[in-house]
C-alpha cells in the first residue's frame, strides 16, 4: 500500500547516438521549413519538434536562439546595417540615419509592416566598408545618397541583387588571376601532400607532426596554441570515434581572412582538415562556415565534390582502407558560434552556449569524443608545410630588437586605410609597415593621422598609434602590449575617430553577441554598454571609474568564454591609453567631433 | 607500488592551504564541502543535477601544481573537477570582489517587489547578499529593465524579472520527466520560457511545483498563501470526491486539542528523511499539517473501510535497536509488515479511497499523521531510485504472491509462483506511477507487457467516435494484458481494450518475454488465465457488439453521459408514484426518487443512469461492475461493505446507502469528511431489474409517462417532437394567414 516514484526513463540526456539521429540536418530542416512562411508558426514548430521528437521547450529554446529563425511575421523587405567597427569608420551610422528619416514613413507602417531597417552584427565584408544588406544580397561600399536609391528601388518592386562599391584592393584580391606566395601548389590542388602522406605507414605521421613542430605552426584563430601539441594530444587518445572540425566561422568586425582563403585555397584548408584527420585517427570532419559566406559554401561544396569523386575522402581513402568523411556545416548564425565549444554545441543541436572548460576538447569534444577545431588558415598552413616541408613556412621571417619572428601570415586590413584587403605578410613586421606599407594598407586615407588601431578586432582593444611604430605582429610582444594578435583583423582608426565611440561601438558588439549563459558577461556586459552609452552623451559620474574597473574584472575572470572574457578589453584600453578623451566627454566636448551631434546614437 | 594502486582513483589537491584527499571525478565543490571548506553556491544546489556552472558564485582560483601556472580566469568550483596536485584558493581578495560584484550585478536587476515579498528570508538572491555583508547597489550602476509576469496558471505565479536564469527550474522540470521550461532568447533577453513559449496555463505544464522548489529566488513561487495539491478534476456535477484540505486540517487540530500527539514544527520537519528534500518555502505554507503521534502495541491505526484523509510515517530513530522490526501491520490475509521509513496508507490519502485493510500497531513507535497536501510534497521530492526500488520488491511480493483476498478476478492466481521466480523478476520489473486519468495501453496497440495493479484503479474502456464506453473497472490486486499475451487466445498480439487510470494508481509492468517465460515454468497458472481470459473474450464479445453509440456533447442537458435514465413526461404522469413503489416492491429499498432535473416538460428522475463512464466504478471490493447483459452498473450485495466511496462518486446522488434495518444513512457527516462507517450497510442503486424484460418502475406506471431512455435516444425524441411542433405552428400560421386574407 505504499507509494513509489515513477520509473523515469526520460530524465537522463540523449545517448550521443540518439541525439545524433535526431538532430540529423536540423537547421536544414528548420531553414526549409521557414522559408515556406518566413517564421516558424506554432503549429509548424509543434510539427517538427514531433518529426525531430525534441521536447517543445527544446525546439523553441533552439529556434529563439539563433537570429536568423523567426517566431513572428517577418517584413517583407528587411535592410540590414552592419556597424560594427570598420563598418562604424566608414560611415554606416550616416546610411542608417540617411535611411531611417528617407523612409521614416514606410518603416513606422505598422498596419502593413512592409519594410524594416535594422543594425546588424559584422558581415565580414570588412574591407568593403560599409555595407548594408537588403533580403541577403549585400551593397558593398555605398555612399548615404546611393543606398537610398538602391532601397527605393527594392521598395519599387525591383529584386535586390549585390552590388560594390568597395576599394580596388578589396576586390584584387580575389581575382583568380592573383598569385598566392602562400599557395605551394599555385591554385591547382594536387592534393599531392596527403597521397604522400596516406600512402605511408602510421610512422609517417609523426614526420608530419614534427614537420609542424619545427615550423613552430601556432593557432591563427587567435589564441595561438601550437598546432602539433593539440594533435598530439587527440592522436594519443585512444577512443575509437574522434573529430576535426575546420573552424570556418569568423564573425569578429574585423576579421575577413578566412573568407579570402576559403575564396582562394579551398583545396589547401580541406586538405589540411585530411591531413589531420587521418594524422589523429578521426573517422568524420566538418567544415563549420558561417552561412552569409553563400559563394564559399559553393566553392567548398565544389570542392569536396572534386574530393569524393578523387576517393580523398570516403569510406576508403585513396584505398587505405582508411576512412575519413568531410562534410560542410552551415552555421546557424551568431558570433558566439565560433567559440570552439559554443560550436560544438551547434553542432549538437542545442544552444551553441559555451560549455565549461576544463574537460578540454582533446578530451570531450563532439559527442564527448576527443576533438580537433582549427581555425581555416591553420589547417592551410598545416597543409603547405606538409606538402613543401617546415622549411617553406619559416623562409618567411622578420628580425627586430635582435628576435627573430618566423613565419607566415594572412592579416585582414579594414578601416580608415587607402587599400583595405587581406594580404599575406611575414610575421613580425611592425603594425607600422602592415598600415602604411605600400604593398599592404598603403597608409590612411587622405593622408589622414593614426589616431588608433585595433590588432585584431573588437577583442584586442584599441592601440594608440604611435605603438604601431616599434610593435611587431606576434603573440608574445602584443600580449606584452596589453592586447592581442589574436586573427589579425587590423582596424585603423584615422583622424575623425572618436575612440570613445569606437569603445563603445566595440562593446556594444559584444553585448549583441553575448549568448546570455553565464550572469557576468549577460548582465556585465549590458551594464557596460549602459554605462559608455551615457559617457558618449557627456553623462559621465564620478563613480563610473572605479565601477568600470570591477566590471571589467568581474568579467575578465570570471565569464565562461573568450567573447566574456574580452568584453572589457576595449574599456580598459581606453581607460588606459585615452583617459584625457574621456575627461574630455565628461565635459561635453569630444574633439572629433562624433558625438554630441543628436545623429549617431540612438 | 601497490599503494598506489590501491588509491588509483583518490587524488590529492590543496585547497586554501589545507592537503585534502578526493576521489577523482569529484567536483571542487565535493571535495571542499566534504571537508567543511564552504564555498558559496547560488546556480548550483547539490539536490538537482547536473550542475551548470553559470552564475559563477563559486568561483575559485586554480593553479595547476604541476605547472606552477595560474588558470587564466577562475573556475566555477561546481563544475569543475579535481584534479592531482591542483592548488585552489577560494577566499583571495580577488574572487571575494569578483563575487560581491557578481552579487551587485544580479541584484541591479533585481525586482524590489520581490524584496518586499514574505519569502524574503527565502530568496537565495538576497541570502549572499546578508552574508557577503555589501551594499545590494554599485553606485551609478543602471537598474533593471521591466520584464513581464505571467500569472495564467493558477496555482505557480512567473515573474521573469527576479529570474536570475539559474537552470534549476529547468533542470527540476527535466528531472521530472516533463521538459516544460527551458531558455529562450539570446544574451541580454534571454529568460526562461514555457513549451513553444505559451503561458505557462497553456504549455504542457502539470503544475507539478518542481520548479517553484527549485527557484532560489522569487521568480517561480506559488500564486496563493497556501500551496494546494492537484485536485481530482470534477468533470460532472459536484459528486466526486475532491480533498478537501481545510476540514482535513481541522480534523487534526481537533485531535491534537485531544492530547492525540503535538503539532510537528516546520524546522523540525526536515530532521525526517521523508521531508528532508521537500523546501522550506513550501514547508513554510503548509503549516500544521503534520503532527508526532506515539503508537502503543496493540493500538488500532485505522480500520477497513475508513475514509484516508491522513497518512502516516513511521519514524527511524538512529537509537533504535531494532530497525527492521516490523511496528505497523496491515491485517490482510497475509499480513503487510511496515517498519520505520516507511509510508502507511499513503496511497489510500492520496486518492481519499476508504483504507483497504485494518491497521494494527505491534510494536510501540512514533508516527508523523500528515494531511494529503504533506503527503503530496514528500512524495515528489521522494523521487530517488532506490525508494522506487524499495516499494517495487514490496509490491511485487505481497501484491502478487501473497494478497490473496478472495476476490473473483484477483491475484490468488499468482500465489503458486516459486521464491525464485519473484526473485528473477525483481530485477526485471517496472513500476509505473500513474497520474489520473492517464492511458496505460491503446486499443489496438501492440501487446508488449502485462500490467498487475499495485494500487489505485484502472478502467477498460471502449472507445466509440465521440466518447468512452467504460465496460468494467479494475481494482488494486488486478491484471491487464493477460489475454493479449496468452498464446491461442487471440489471433494478433494487439489491446483488445484502451485502460486508463481513474485516479492515481501504481502498477507492475511485466515485460511480455518474462510472461511468456513465468506461463511456461507454471502451467498452472497458464490454465487458470486461459480459463478467465476466455470468459473475458466472451464478455468482450458482447460489449463489443452493444456498445456503440452516436452521441452528440450536449450542454444544454448535460446527459451525454447516461446509457439508460428514467424519464418522466410530466405532462402523463399524475404524481401517483407509482413507479417509486413498485421499485421498492422489486428490491427490499427503494432506489428511485421522483425528482430531479427537468428538461423540457421531461424530469430526468433520480435513478441511476448508467453513464458510459461512471465515476462510482471505484470499489474495492469489487462490488460495483456493469453487468455484460444489460450494460447496466450493478452493485452486488453480497460484495459490499458499506464504505460509501461509490455514493460519493456519483455526481447525481443516486446510490443510496441503507443500514441493516432498512433505514437510510445520512450522508451529511460523511461528506464534511467524519469517519462513519457503517459496515452493516449496503449501497444500493437501480440495477434496470434483471430477470423483468422491463424495468419495473416503467412497467408500473399507469399513464405510459415513465420510459427508459438513453441518452441519444432521448435527443432524438426531443428533436422530433420540436420539429412536430414546428409544423404544427407553421399550419396555424398558414391557417391565421388565411382567417387575415
Amino acid at each position: 500500500m505504499s507509494s513509489s516514484p515513477a520509473p523515469q526513463p526520460t530524465n537522463q540526456p540523449d545517448s550521443p547516438d540518439l541525439r545524433k539521429k535526431k538532430v540529423e540536418r536540423l537547421f536544414e530542416d528548420l531553414h526549409q521549413a521557414q522559408r515556406e512562411l518566413g517564421f516558424f508558426s506554432l503549429e509548424k514548430l509543434e510539427q517538427i519538434a514531433k518529426d525531430k521528437g525534441l521536447h517543445r521547450s527544446e525546439l523553441h529554446a533552439i529556434v529563439s536562439y539563433y537570429p536568423h529563425f523567426y517566431l513572428e511575421k517577418q517584413p517583407e523587405i528587411k535592410v540590414r546595417v552592419c556597424d560594427d567597427m570598420s563598418c562604424h569608420l566608414r560611415g554606416s551610422t550616416a546610411i542608417h540615419c540617411s535611411l531611417k528619416k528617407e523612409f521614416e514613413r514606410v518603416l513606422n507602417d505598422v498596419t502593413q509592416k512592409k519594410m524594416i531597417l535594422e543594425k546588424v552584427s559584422c558581415l565580414g565584408r570588412c574591407d568593403q566598408a560599409p555595407v548594408f544588406e537588403i533580403n541577403q544580397c549585400y551593397y558593398d561600399g555605398f555612399t548615404p545618397d546611393d543606398a537610398k536609391t538602391e532601397v527605393q528601388k527594392v521598395l519599387g518592386g525591383d529584386a535586390p541583387e549585390t552590388k560594390s562599391y568597395a576599394p580596388a584592393s578589396a576586390k584584387a584580391m580575389l581575382e583568380p588571376s592573383v598569385k598566392l606566395h602562400n599557395d605551394p601548389y599555385d591554385g591547382k590542388g594536387s592534393y599531392s601532400a596527403l597521397r604522400y602522406y596516406a600512402q605511408k605507414n602510421s610512422n609517417s605521421w609523426e614526420t608530419l607532426l614534427s614537420e609542424l613542430e619545427a615550423a613552430k605552426l601556432r593557432g591563427m584563430g587567435g589564441a595561438g596554441y601550437p598546432t602539433h601539441l593539440k594533435w598530439r594530444k587527440v592522436r594519443a587518445s585512444r577512443s575509437p570515434e574522434k573529430y576535426v572540425i575546420c573552424n570556418a566561422d569568423e564573425s569578429e568586425p574585423g576579421t575577413i581572412k578566412d573568407r579570402f582563403i576559403l575564396t582562394s585555397l579551398p583545396h589547401l584548408v580541406i586538405e589540411g582538415t585530411i591531413l589531420a584527420g587521418l594524422c589523429v585517427g578521426a573517422k568524420q570532419g566538418y567544415i563549420y562556415i558561417r552561412h552569409e559566406y553563400h559563394d564559399q559554401i559553393d566553392t567548398l561544396n565544389e570542392e569536396l565534390q572534386f574530393c569524393r569523386d578523387e576517393k580523398l575522402i570516403g569510406n576508403n581513402v585513396l584505398g587505405t582502407g582508411i576512412e575519413f568523411n568531410l562534410d560542410l556545416i552551415v552555421s546557424p548564425g551568431g558570433y558566439i558560434c565560433g567559440e570552439e565549444t559554443a560550436l560544438l554545441e551547434a553542432i549538437e543541436g542545442r544552444r551553441a552556449e559555451p560549455r565549461n572548460k576544463p574537460p578540454y576538447l582533446a578530451d570531450v569534444g563532439l559527442w564527448q569524443q576527443p576533438t580537433i577545431v582549427n581555425n581555416v588558415e591553420t589547417l592551410a598552413f598545416a597543409a603547405g608545410i606538409a606538402h613543401r616541408c617546415s622549411g617553406w613556412f619559416t623562409e618567411w621571417f622578420t628580425e627586430w630588437d635582435d628576435k627573430r619572428y618566423v613565419g607566415r601570415k594572412f592579416v585582414g586590413i579594414s578601416g580608415d586605410v587607402r587599400k583595405p584587403g587581406v594580404y599575406e605578410v611575414p610575421l613580425g613586421i611592425t603594425y607600422h609597415e602592415l598600415i602604411y606599407g605600400q604593398q599592404y594598407g598603403g597608409g590612411l586615407l587622405d593622408d589622414r593621422g593614426l589616431i588608433a588601431f585595433a590588432p585584431s578586432g573588437a577583442s584586442s582593444g584599441y592601440l594608440p598609434g604611435h605603438m604601431a611604430d616599434k610593435l611587431p605582429m606576434y603573440w608574445e610582444p602584443v600580449q606584452k602590449a596589453d592586447s592581442i594578435m589574436g586573427s589579425c583583423a587590423v582596424v585603423v582608426c584615422g583622424e575623425g575617430a572618436c575612440m570613445v565611440d569606437m569603445t563603445l561601438n566595440a562593446v556594444r558588439f559584444f553585448r549583441k553577441e553575448s549568448c546570455g549563459k553565464c550572469v557576468p558577461c549577460r548582465i556585465g556586459s549590458e551594464k557596460l554598454v549602459e554605462i559608455l552609452d551615457r559617457w558618449v552623451k557627456g553623462k559621465y559620474r564620478d563613480a563610473d571609474g572605479k565601477l568600470v574597473t570591477e566590471l571589467s574584472d568581474v568579467l575578465r575572470n570570471t565569464s565562461i568564454c573568450a567573447l566574456g572574457q574580452s568584453v572589457p578589453v576595449p574599456v580598459q584600453s581606453l581607460v588606459k591609453h585615452f583617459p584625457e578623451l574621456i575627461e574630455e566627454h565628461a565635459h561635453q566636448h569630444c574633439r572629433a567631433g562624433v558625438c554630441f551631434k543628436g545623429d549617431g546614437h540612438e | 607500488m601497490s599503494e598506489i594502486a590501491a588509491h588509483a582513483s583518490k587524488v590529492t589537491l590543496k585547497i586554501n592551504n589545507r592537503q585534502i584527499e578526493a576521489t577523482s571525478g569529484q567536483t571542487i565543490f565535493e571535495a571542499a564541502l566534504a571537508n567543511s571548506i564552504d564555498i558559496p553556491i547560488l546556480c548550483h544546489n547539490p539536490a538537482i543535477d547536473p550542475p551548470v556552472g553559470v552564475c559563477r558564485i563559486c568561483v575559485v582560483e586554480v593553479t595547476d601544481g604541476k605547472t606552477g601556472k595560474k588558470d587564466r580566469a577562475f573556475s566555477a568550483a561546481c563544475v569543475r573537477k579535481v584534479d592531482e596536485g591542483l592548488i585552489v584558493e577560494t577566499q583571495t581578495p580577488d574572487v571575494k570582489k569578483a563575487r560581491h560584484t557578481l552579487v551587485q550585478l544580479l541584484m541591479a536587476d533585481h525586482p524590489h517587489n520581490c524584496r518586499d515579498k514574505a519569502h524574503q528570508e527565502a530568496c537565495e538572491l538576497e541570502r549572499l547578499l546578508k552574508d557577503f555583508q555589501i551594499a545590494p547597489e554599485l553606485p551609478t550602476l543602471p537598474h533593471e529593465k521591466p520584464r513581464n509576469q505571467d500569472p495564467s496558471a493558477p496555482s505557480i505565479l512567473v515573474n521573469h524579472a527576479a529570474c536570475i536564469l539559474c537552470d534549476r527550474c529547468v533542470r527540476a522540470c527535466a528531472e521530472k520527466t516533463y521538459h516544460i521550461i527551458a531558455r529562450h532568447g539570446k544574451g541580454y533577453d534571454a529568460g526562461i520560457a514555457f513549451g513553444l513559449g505559451e503561458p505557462m496555463h497553456t504549455s504542457h505544464c502539470v503544475s507539478c511545483g518542481a520548479c517553484v522548489d527549485a527557484c532560489p529566488t522569487g521568480a517561480i513561487t506559488p500564486a496563493h498563501d497556501h500551496y494546494g495539491v492537484e485536485e481530482l478534476v470534477p468533470r460532472r456535477g459536484d459528486g466526486i470526491a475532491r480533498p478537501d484540505y481545510v476540514s482535513h486540517k481541522k480534523n487534526l487540530r481537533d485531535r491534537i486539542n485531544n492530547g492525540e500527539g503535538r503539532i510537528c514544527h516546520i524546522k523540525d520537519l526536515h530532521e525526517f528523511d521523508i521531508f528532508r528534500h521537500v523546501s522550506v518555502k513550501f514547508l513554510d505554507q503548509n503549516p500544521g499539517c503534520v503532527f508526532r503521534r506515539p503508537l502503543k502495541k496493540g493500538e488500532i491505526l485505522f480500520r477497513e473501510g475508513e475514509r484516508a484523509e491522513t497518512a502516516f510515517y513511521i519514524i527511524k530513530d538512529e537509537h533504535d535497536p531494532y530497525p527492521e522490526e516490523t511496528r505497523v501491520k496491515l491485517l490482510t490475509e497475509n499480513p503487510i509488515p511496515f517498519g520505520p521509513g516507511e509510508l502507511v496508507g499513503d496511497m489510500s490519502c492520496m486518492n481519499l479511497y476508504p483504507h483497504t485493510a485494518t491497521a494494527e500497531v505491534v510494536f510501540d513507535c512514533e508516527v508523523l499523521e500528515m494531511t494529503r497536501n504533506m503527503l503530496d510534497l514528500a512524495r515528489n521530492s521522494m523521487a530517488t531510485g532506490e525508494y522506487e526500488k524499495k516499494y517495487g520488491r514490496r509490491a511485487l511480493e505481497f501484491q502478487l504472491r501473497c494478497n490473496t483476498k478472495n476476490k473473483e478476478n484477483c491475484s490468488g492466481v499468482f500465489s503458486t509462483l516459486s521464491p525464485e521466480f519473484i526473485k528473477y523478476l525483481e530485477d526485471r520489473i517496472t513500476l509505473v506511477r500513474c497520474g489520473p486519468g492517464q492511458t496505460i495501453v491503446q486499443k489496438g496497440d501492440e501487446a508488449k507487457a502485462f500490467y498487475f495493479i499495485s494500487f489505485g484503479f484502472v478502467k477498460v474502456v471502449h472507445p466509440y467516435v465521440g466518447g468512452e464506453f467504460v465496460v468494467a473497472s479494475l481494482s488494486p490486486g488486478s491484471y491487464f494484458g493477460e489475454m493479449e499475451l496468452l498464446k491461442g487466445i487471440t489471433e494478433e498480439k494487439k489491446y483488445l481494450y484502451t485502460c486508463k487510470t481513474v485516479h492515481h494508481a501504481d502498477l507492475l509492468r511485466i515485460e511480455a518475454d518474462d510472461f511468456e517465460l513465468m506461463m511456461d515454468k507454471f502451467p498452472k497458472i497458464r490454465e487458470q488465465l486461459v480459463k478467465e481470459a476466455k470468459e473475458h473474450l466472451e464478455k468482450n464479445k458482447k460489449f463489443q457488439e452493444r456498445a456503440q453509440f452516436e452521441v452528440k456533447h450536449d450542454p444544454e442537458t448535460g446527459l451525454e453521459e447516461a446509457y439508460s435514465m428514467l424519464v418522466l413526461d410530466l405532462d402523463k404522469c399524475t404524481r401517483c408514484d407509482q413507479c417509486v413503489v413498485a421499485c421498492a416492491e422489486t428490491h427490499d429499498y427503494n432506489r428511485l426518487v421522483r425528482d430531479g432535473k427537468t428538461v423540457d416538460h421531461y424530469l430526468i428522475a433520480s435513478a441511476c443512469r448508467h453513464c458510459h463512464d461512471p465515476l462510482c466504478m471505484v470499489c474495492h471490493w469489487n462490488a460495483i461492475q456493469r453487468n455484460p447483459e444489460s450494460l447496466a452498473v450493478t452493485i452486488d450485495p453480497e460484495k459490499c461493505v458499506g464504505c460509501g466511496q461509490c455514493a460519493l462518486g456519483c455526481p447525481y446522488g443516486n446510490i443510496k446507502l441503507f443500514d441493516k434495518i432498512h433505514n437510510l444513512v445520512s450522508f451529511s457527516k460523511f461528506e464534511a469528511g467524519i469517519n462513519t462507517i457503517d459496515l452493516e450497510a449496503k449501497a444500493t442503486s437501480c440495477d434496470l431489474c434483471p430477470g423483468y424484460s422491463v424495468p419495473n418502475c416503467v412497467r408500473a406506471c399507469p399513464h405510459e409517462a415513465a420510459e427508459r431512455y438513453s441518452a441519444a435516444a432521448f435527443n432524438k425524441k426531443r428533436e422530433d417532437e420540436k420539429q412536430k411542433l414546428e409544423q404544427r405552428h407553421n399550419k396555424k400560421s398558414f391557417w391565421s394567414k388565411w382567417f387575415a386574407n
